[in-house]
């Protein structure tokens, strides 16, 4: 569980980057965290984690104070970097000195995991390319079993197969109890894989639902022309006439175009639930 | 009760220890290497030197202590002690402003401090490394270095019954070994003791402390420290004594015995050394557990 309360935070004692900024996430949700470059995300799981230490507010996940980075704590968190630290070993030498900290390490899972990205043990970290060490990183930080999982950017790197591994495993490797709060500014990674939309732009949170309530009152759909159509909340164009936002009609629910959303929100579009 | 787990833990201690080696061993390892290189250049350098440039004079004692106790203790203690105190001095510079690499630079560190390890153990581990294992190695391979230096040396210029009687822990207990030939000065003793300290928990608390640069920024700290400590000194002897033109930075004080050997000038710098130290060991763990990324 994740309580942010009132707290600020910036880089500079001028410039804040947070002010006043209040976060609560319950257990067992994979999260969707969204934003442009430079609006925060990783600044925020920098905090979270306890890289990053506020000035003024509350913060407790997992009901402890991240700053104080006691070990049980540590050993229920896993961050994720965009550029993660991977040292001049091979894979099974790694997973025996740096699996053997966390006490709920699966080397079961690792293993299995290591197969589906097509990863081996003898294969040396600084060796590979930077989307295998992003997958392996991944493959770790899930086999850690920890109860909070932050992924900052972990699709940038990875090709196009590569991520449609990432979102399988994600969705098979996640237990119910644990959290998984993925950062990313290329929303379209993370379609179908998570259950719930964090929207911050500006240091603030501009926008937060779960996809099943989002889906209930929107449709996301495509259409050739936008001028019969009443209610529109959002439109973009596009190759094949307009992608639109537009309320539930009937029950005809429709997936979720998170990249749409994203941009409605963006643009400051009237999106209610 | 309080849950001193969340502190410290064998287990987990000894898991983080055996991490830190096999991701470091090769540094370590290559570090060593370079280090017996060095001893055994220096060495050398030493022993050639010296027995081309011996002032006789200075080694009155040689011929006396050399047919009464069948060894050159004026060759040991003149050569052998300098040289390891000069090195272990630079080796713990070194090796304690080297510590906590991980801090270096931010890609590391976020992984180094989100390790699920306590601060007091990954503070544990890097002065057990970088002080007491870095130490404790340092006497054996300058034992085995100048052993091996002296081998070469002797093959080319023979020089009988000379570094003989020296064992791995002569530098520690050279006075109490040989009391008929040094007069035993239990302050020098615990001066050099005391410095050495200082130096290796001052570089330990820069490498804390500082991101870049850790080692040169620390030796750049302590030659303000000692610059302002001096100023603070030469400003005293102003307030209290009167300075001629010439001696505008002379520190002029009081100085008496407090026991035998020991004035009230060394009792002054015993004290700063072993204040400072006792002050720095817990601000390296502070800035440690404060680190951000």
């Amino acid at each position: 569980m994740i309580a942010i309360e009132n707290i600020s935070f910036g880089y500079t004692k001028k410039k804040f980057l947070f002010k006043d900024f209040n976060f609560t996430q319950e257990s067992g949700n994979i999260i969707g965290l969204l934003g442009e470059n430079g609006a925060g995300k990783s600044t925020l799981l920098k905090i979270i984690s306890g890289l990053l230490n506020v000035k003024q507010g509350n913060i407790l996940v997992n009901n402890a104070k991240p700053i104080k980075r006691e070990p049980d704590f540590l050993s229920d968190i896993f961050l994720v970097d965009d550029t993660p630290f991977l040292p001049a070993l091979t894979i099974k030498t790694y997973l025996n000195i740096y699996g053997a900290l966390y006490k709920n390490f699966d080397f079961e899972k690792m293993q299995k995991l290591l197969t589906d990205f097509q990863l081996t043990e003898n294969q040396k970290l600084q060796k590979i390319s930077h989307g295998q060490q992003k997958k392996f990183i991944i493959a770790f930080a899930l086999s850690t079993n920890c109860k909070l999982l932050l992924l900052d950017e972990p699709t940038n790197g990875l090709d196009i197969p590569s991520k449609k591994i990432f979102r399988k495993v994600l969705i098979e490797s996640v237990a119910e109890n644990q959290t998984v709060i993925i950062s990313t500014h290329q929303v379209k990674d993370v379609e179908n894989v998570i259950d719930k939309i964090v929207q911050i732009a500006d240091g603030k949170i501009v926008f937060e639902q779960e996809i099943f309530k989002i889906t209930e009152k929107y449709q996301f759909q495509t259409v050739s022309s936008i001028a019969n159509l009443e209610n529109v909340k959002y439109y973009e164009k596009n190759p094949f006439g307009y992608k639109v936002i537009v309320p539930v009609a009937g029950n005809e629910e429709t997936e979720i175009d998170i990249e749409l959303l994203f941009n409605a929100i963006a643009n400051k579009a009237e999106i209610n639930l | 009760m309080m849950n001193l787990k969340k502190y410290f833990s064998v287990q987990r201690f000894y898991q983080y220890l055996k991490y830190d080696l096999v991701l470091n061993g090769k540094t370590y390892l290559f570090t060593l290497i370079g280090l017996c290189i060095v001893l055994f250049v220096v060495d050398l350098f030493n022993l050639f030197n010296l027995f081309d440039f011996y002032d006789k004079s200075k080694y009155q004692v040689v011929p006396f202590a050399s047919k009464e106790y069948n060894v050159n203790i004026s060759f040991f203690k003149k050569d052998y002690l300098p040289v390891f105190m000069v090195c272990l001095l630079i080796g713990l510079l070194i090796s304690g402003g080297t510590a906590f690499s991980a801090l270096r630079n931010s890609k590391n560190s976020a992984t180094y401090l989100l390790l699920p390890v306590s601060n007091l153990e990954k503070y544990l581990v890097q002065f057990l490394l970088r002080i007491v294992a870095f130490t404790l190695l340092y006497f054996v391979l300058f034992w085995l270095i100048f052993k091996s230096a002296y081998l070469f040396f002797e093959f080319f210029e023979p020089l009988s019954n000379t570094i003989k009687n020296y064992d791995i822990l002569d530098p520690l207990f050279i006075y109490q070994k040989y009391p008929y030939i040094f007069e035993v000065d239990y302050f020098e003793y615990f001066m050099f003791i005391t410095i050495f300290l200082f130096v290796a928990i001052f570089s330990f608390a820069g490498a804390s402390f500082y991101k870049k640069y850790a080692l040169f920024k620390t030796i750049f700290t302590f030659a303000i420290l000692a610059f302002t400590v001096f100023l603070l000194l030469v400003g005293f002897s102003h307030l209290f004594y009167t300075h001629g033109e010439n001696d505008f930075f002379q520190i002029k004080c009081m100085t008496y015995d407090l026991s035998k050997d020991f004035s009230n000038k060394d009792f002054y710098l015993l004290t700063l050394f072993s204040g400072f130290s006792l002050l720095l060991l817990p601000l390296a763990y502070f800035n440690l557990k404060e680190r951000e990324v």
